[in-house]
């Protein structure tokens, strides 16, 4: 599968649309539900994390999230200008977050780590960029 | 003394941050004016995202201090899921059918 790539702002309605988008893809891959629901969520759950934590202005932002598969890997990479986090830092939900405070929270990297199988966040050229990593087995 | 009533709320389709915080602060409306016999029809629910979580952990917390009972009905195995992986799993009791939902509170 070629990388698809897909655009969207830091606006939380912007995240059920490309969720949609993505599952299409991957139901004609014949990736199984409930690798599908994982992927999804744990993505989902990035990107909220991203929309509401990474930036510090009301500014619209570019995210930039792509999908590329094999025969048993899904691979998505993230990508947004926000501000920089250390993956390792995890709070916990009771903490008050400050506007601008990248704060991975307890429950949400929590969900995406059991979710997915990989989970690696590098800074580069101003940007955060993770990779989230499914191995699946299709139906066919 | 009459038992007090039950509630059932219908909990919708998707649970992420665009939804949960409104769910959630719905639901606490609820407790706050009473309802402290609350069962969650999760049954249409199908995205339970860590917001979702972070608002039944509202909720709960919320029944806890009026000494109410909370139970979730009809919850998708995919929901089953993310309340095993955030821990609720044992803490939230769960049902399928109304009937066992009503036993609970």
């Amino acid at each position: 599968m070629e990388t698809q790539t897909f655009t969207l702002h830091n606006r939380l309605e912007e995240i059920e649309p490309l969720q949609e988008e993505i599952k299409y893809l991957l139901q004609a891959r014949g990736v199984r539900l409930k690798h599908i629901h994982a992927i999804l969520l744990a993505l989902g759950e990035w990107l909220e994390n991203v929309i509401l934590h990474a930036y510090d202005d009301t500014a619209m932002h570019q995210i930039v999230v792509d999908l590329s598969a094999d025969e048993d890997e899904i691979r998505l990479s993230v990508s947004d200008d926000g501000t920089d986090f250390d993956l390792t830092e995890v709070a916990t939900t009771d903490q008050p977050i400050q506007p601008g405070q990248r704060i991975i929270t307890g429950q949400g990297i929590r969900l995406v780590r059991n979710l997915m199988d990989h989970v690696e966040h590098q800074r580069r050229d101003g940007r955060n960029q993770v990779v989230l990593i499914k191995q699946v087995i299709s139906q066919t | 003394m009459r038992p007090q009533p039950i509630v059932i709320v219908e909990a919708p389709p998707r649970l992420d941050a665009t939804a949960s915080p409104i769910f959630g602060s719905f639901v606490i409306g609820l407790v706050e004016a009473g309802a402290h016999r609350l069962i969650l029809d999760f049954s249409a629910v199908g995205y339970l995202g860590s917001s979702g979580i972070r608002s039944l952990m509202l909720i709960s917390k919320s029944l806890a201090a009026h000494n109410g009972r909370l139970a979730l009905l009809g919850c998708h195995p995919t929901v089953t899921e993310v309340l095993r992986i955030c821990g609720l799993n044992e803490d939230l009791k769960q049902a399928e059918v109304i009937e066992d939902a009503r036993q609970c509170v």
